[in-house]
């Protein structure tokens, strides 16, 4: 929508009027306050199965960050597809999630520690910690103030990265350095319905945790509605500089998770006179509640950029 | 008398083979102008009854034999009356002069009659339209009807026209007769019809005549004028937005005609020297090119061609950023053709047979560094349609067609080239055949009493070939397709459509009118913004999308005051919609297989009150209207199920429009707006998610996402604007073949900030959340020379 709004600005001033913007009084009415739940389960990394617990909060409210939720009882359980298309939950083998601060990690912020649940096998016991199986189905079950939320999110089988290559050179003007942008080389499988995120980790963020402090590939999440089946060279519009060391992966998830985070694409990248609200497709089962449980079944690679 | 003979050209031509009774003849009279372009809607009076001349200006009736006073007068002519005693089948051609001082006193007036039975209806000609004031002085038939009552725009540089509640694409758009389905240049900032080229503009906003249809709301007509057929004339002004030039005159001399009119706009060539360093190789420009031709064979047989073409293009190239080249490369445009033959096959019985073409397309690159994509959509329309009418007597006139159109969208093709991942795409053509056939009457119960009572009965057909992929419920593709041959039915629906409309005529020149019309809509524009683009997509109804249904009905009071100087009425009307669509919050539209699956249906309401005030004679004219009005939308996947403002409903609409000569060679004209602003859907809250922390920076990462409540409940600031416009005519007596005129106008005379839209952003700063409005017209001064010899 942006990009819209900039070719109407860029026609308005060629012809040369002058479009201006004031400030504005905008009253609004506050909303009743709804949970927020970020739950991932992957396949590849233990310490990045979690959940963030939050409140939604008054649009006009000083407080940028999110709003913790503490004190709720949060449970995964893995389950497997029957015959007849229901799923068996293994209910003896739920692993409850705590809120801790888990020194591995290295998150010293109160901010981010209270409201995010773990398993604390990852501290007890990190080679039994939670992990994602592809194929399975996993149950989360959160309780909080007496109400009960769930959702359930299944692990595709992961999509194969064969290769990364480094393309499409160009001289950054304001580093003054070369850079280049990375191309994934992959197969989409010949079923139907597959879809894939991209997330990256490099220099400048491969310190930071969790998923929100990854790079994602903003442009490239797709389905294969229109590509089913084809070899893919996908260029990523990120680029990097040369030698630098990049991860990619390459995240399989089925189609409502892929739904939410298309969502949640559009809702971050939305204003201006042609955008309309857009509210995030939820998979979460519960009153008052926002958010997606997402399985991510991974397959990564690394490269150094030339 | 010698004044009538001197403008009357023919009298009493026999038409031979006619038996009727022996006390009656036909009277025929052709009212033209003095180049002899027909001039519809004048109004006739015969022995001091009213009449109103058909669209194609000609009166017809059954008479009985005597002596019979006739008066003819037009908007801008000077009236002519005169004597006729008919003794046999008569044929009147009459020319009206136009008044000496043209751009004098001429009256600003949305033209109709008190007595004339097609209620809800007003038609706006090319003189009236020159005299209103507009943003760059680019006259613009669809921007200035939307001063009507009844009819609104979306606000500044919102091509949209939203008619008693109804969306964009309930109006059926026609240049003569052909219908147009992208009538917007420069994103909605002007439209496509150049005020060169344009006779007049008609809005039907209810009561729609059973010969329209397709559309739910209104029907907006716009008729190119006809070529001079006795000389050459060539007009035409320089803007500081575009320039026109129009050439018009006889390929055979009194026989046949042409006129060509061209417009383009320059502002990327000017930006090309004087602004090189910011504006670059970026650049807009868009052309139109409109030509009609009237080959006149006989008295009985007209041939007339209709051609349209304009495209908008758009670039936009940055090398700059950080060193990777960003291109997006955009162009699209109609292109129309109509060819018509109109046949006065006997007296009381004539009828048109018209072969039309309509093409949309757009094509897009957008390539950023070494990765490029293209989109192209479309449209393409061949129709055949056939209309007749019949004149029984002075109490029945018939009117029957026929019309088959054979629609096929491309909905869309990408691709990618060099660079990134090759692929093509394509989401599967559609195609339909939509016919519909109609019967009307228009019956004079007695004097004081008409009814025009019609039934249109409509017909669509979505066919193959096509291939559509199978989707689950929650959008999942099976894997599975749907494969129609060439001409399989898919999805097929008719309806019928009857439409009435009444007219009481009451004492002291006033009338009371009533009208019902249920209206079939069967194709929907896919659009999830508030404006309308290039890249929304018609797109056919199919098993799931239902045709779109309106019943309206409406009653008015009309009357004239003062022998016809004022003009005064009331209308009232209430109209539900069924099958109305929307998209859902954020719906992917492009290259989008399942676009289906991205829609949501519910119903719309409308309702309302529309005064309008009109003083059509004196040095000061123009009009007042307003209306108090309430346009709702339900879709039970939407705002819990509530129903909800539309986006465009308007609680107050006012309207004013002045026109005043001041001296020989100065004219003033301003417009007053008014508007109670839109219902658009503001955040309630707002959260963070995809958290994360920086290390480096050891603070924590997230993204603010806004949390919405109810739909629409949010009220911009009201929308209003004076405009003004001096016209001066340097030498108006002057008797030489050049003559030229200025045009000075200021848009938004007090420099109101209306805002374009609002938004919410946050302050580094201060820390704080602040709302932001854009306003994109502040005052704008705008000179126009025109001229014409």
């Amino acid at each position: 929508m942006r990009k819209i709004l900039y070719i109407v600005m860029i026609i308005v001033a060629q012809f040369q009027l002058v479009s201006c913007e004031r400030d504005f009084d905008i009253k609004i009415q506050s909303n009743k306050p709804m949970l927020i739940v970020e739950g991932y389960i992957n396949n590849e990394m233990k310490e990045y199965n979690y959940v963030v617990l939050s409140r939604s909060q008054d649009y006009y409210s000083t407080t940028l960050e999110n709003l913790p939720v503490y004190g709720a009882k949060v449970t995964v359980t893995e389950g497997t597809l029957q015959p007849d298309n229901s799923i068996a939950w293994d209910k003896d083998n739920a692993v409850i999630l705590r809120e801790r601060n888990i020194a591995t990690i290295n998150i010293s912020s109160r901010t981010i520690s209270n409201g995010i649940y773990f398993d604390e096998r990852l501290i007890t016991d990190t080679s039994n910690a939670l992990l994602g199986k592809p194929g399975k189905y996993y149950l989360l079950r959160i309780e909080v103030d007496g109400n009960i939320y769930t959702a359930v999110t299944y692990l595709p089988v992961p999509v194969n990265l064969d290769r990364l290559s480094s393309e499409n050179h160009f001289i950054d003007a304001d580093k003054n350095e070369e850079r280049a942008m990375i191309t994934l080389h992959y197969k989409d499988p010949d079923s139907l319905g597959n879809a894939q995120l991209v997330y990256s980790r490099s220099d400048d963020n491969r310190n930071n945790f969790g998923w929100g402090g990854l790079r994602s590939g903003r442009f490239i999440n797709a389905t294969d509605d229109l590509i089913n089946g084809q070899y893919l060279n996908v260029v990523v519009s990120a680029d990097f500089a040369i030698k630098e060391k990049v991860d990619y992966y390459l995240v399989s998830v089925e189609r409502s998770v892929y739904n939410f985070w298309n969502s949640f694409n559009k809702a971050k990248d939305n204003a201006g006179p042609f955008s309309t609200p857009v509210m995030l497709d939820n998979t979460i089962t519960g009153d008052d509640v926002i958010g997606c449980f997402s399985g991510f079944s991974l397959s990564g690679k690394t490269i150094v950029v030339k | 008398m010698s004044r009538l003979m001197r403008k009357i050209l023919v009298v009493c031509a026999l038409l031979a083979g006619q038996t009727i009774s022996a006390q009656q003849y036909w009277l025929t009279i052709q009212v033209t102008d003095s180049a002899n372009v027909p001039q519809p809607n004048a109004t006739l009076s015969i022995n001091k009854k009213l009449i109103v001349v058909d669209s194609s200006s000609v009166f017809l009736n059954l008479l009985e034999q005597g002596k019979y006073k006739i008066k003819i007068s037009a908007v801008g002519y000077h009236s002519l009356e005169f004597s006729v005693n008919l003794i046999t089948d008569t044929i009147l051609l009459v020319k009206l002069n136009t008044k000496n001082k043209v751009l004098q006193g001429v009256m600003v007036t949305a033209n109709r009659s008190v007595h004339r039975n097609q209620m809800s209806t007003q038609v706006i000609g090319i003189t009236q339209l020159k005299k209103l004031p507009v943003i760059l002085g680019e006259i613009d038939p669809l921007k200035t009807i939307t001063l009507l009552p009844g009819v609104k725009s979306g606000g500044d540089a919102s091509a949209g026209i939203y008619v008693r509640g109804g969306g964009p694409d309930q109006n059926l758009v026609l240049l003569d007769g052909i219908t147009v389905y992208n009538p917007n240049h420069l994103l909605g900032f002007f439209s496509v019809f150049n005020g060169e080229a344009v006779k007049n503009v008609e809005v039907m906003k209810g009561g729609i005549p059973a010969e329209y249809g397709g559309r739910l709301s209104s029907v907006i007509t716009v008729n190119s004028r006809d070529g001079h057929k006795d000389s050459v004339k060539a007009s035409g002004g320089i803007g500081l937005l575009s320039s026109r030039l129009s050439l018009e005159g006889p390929l055979v001399k009194g026989k046949s005609s042409f006129i060509i009119s061209a417009r383009r706009t320059y502002a990327d060539q000017l930006a090309k020297v004087f602004a090189k360093d910011s504006i670059g190789n970026n650049g807009y420009y868009f052309y139109d090119v409109n030509t009609k031709v009237n080959v006149y064979i006989n008295k009985n047989n007209n041939i007339n061609f209709t051609f349209y073409k304009g495209r908008d293009k758009f670039s936009y190239i940055n090398k700059e950023d950080i060193g990777k080249e960003r291109m997006f490369d955009v162009l699209w445009g109609n292109t129309i053709a109509g060819l018509s033959w109109k046949q006065q096959v006997s007296p009381g019985l004539k009828q048109e047979l018209a072969l039309i073409y309509n093409n949309f397309d757009l094509d897009s690159r957008i390539n950023f560094g070494a990765s490029g994509f293209i989109f192209s959509s479309g449209l393409n329309d061949y129709q055949v349609k056939n209309d007749w009418t019949y004149t029984s007597d002075a109490r029945l006139k018939l009117k029957w067609g026929l019309q088959y159109i054979l629609h096929s969208f491309k909905p869309g093709a990408g691709a990618s080239n060099a660079g990134m991942q090759e692929f093509k795409s394509q989401v599967s053509d559609r195609h339909a055949r939509e016919a519909a056939a109609y019967l009307s009457a228009d019956i004079n119960v007695s004097s004081s009493l008409n009814i025009i009572a019609g039934i249109r009965y409509s017909y669509f057909n979505q066919v193959g070939p096509t291939e559509q992929s199978i989707y689950t419920r929650e959008g999942v593709p099976t894997g599975e397709t749907e494969k129609y041959e060439k001409g399989e039915s898919i999805a097929r629906y008719h309806y019928p459509e009857p439409r009435i409309s009444a007219l009481y005529k009451l004492e002291n020149n006033a009338s009371l009118r009533l009208s019902y019309a249920r209206t079939i809509q069967y194709l929907h524009l896919a659009t999830t913004s508030a404006a309308t683009f290039p890249s929304d997509l018609w797109t056919p109804a199919s098993k799931l999308i239902k045709p779109g249904i309106a019943y309206q009905v409406a009653a008015g009071y009309f009357k004239e005051l003062k022998n016809g100087s004022y003009e005064l009425s009331a209308e009232a009307y209430y109209k539900t919609m069924s099958n109305q669509l929307e998209f859902k919050p954020g719906a992917q539209l492009l290259l989008n297989q399942n676009i289906e699956n991205e829609m949501i249906f519910g119903t719309g309401r409308a309702y309302g009150i529309e005064l309008f005030l009109q003083k059509k004679a004196g040095k000061l004219t123009g009009w007042v209207g307003y209306t108090l009005s309430r346009a709702e939308r339900n879709f039970p996947e939407m705002n819990k199920g509530k129903t909800f403002p539309y986006r465009y409903d308007r609680t107050h609409d006012l309207s004013v429009v002045v026109n005043y000569p001041l001296g020989r060679k100065w004219e003033v004209s301003g417009v007053f707006v008014y508007g109670t602003g839109n219902a658009v859907t503001m955040p309630t809250g707002r959260f963070a998610y995809s958290i994360g922390r920086n290390a480096e920076r050891n603070e924590v990462i997230f993204t603010n996402i806004n949390q919405y409540d109810k739909i629409n409940d949010y009220r911009m600031p009201a929308y209003h604007r004076m405009d003004i416009s001096f016209i001066y005519t340097p030498k108006p007596n002057s008797t030489k073949q050049f003559r030229s005129s200025w045009n000075f106008s200021i848009y938004n005379l007090y420099n109101r900030y209306n805002p374009y839209f609002i938004y919410m952003t946050v302050d580094e700063d201060e820390k704080a959340i602040k709302g932001k409005k854009v306003f994109l017209f502040p005052v704008v001064p705008s000179v126009t020379w025109n001229f014409k010899f």
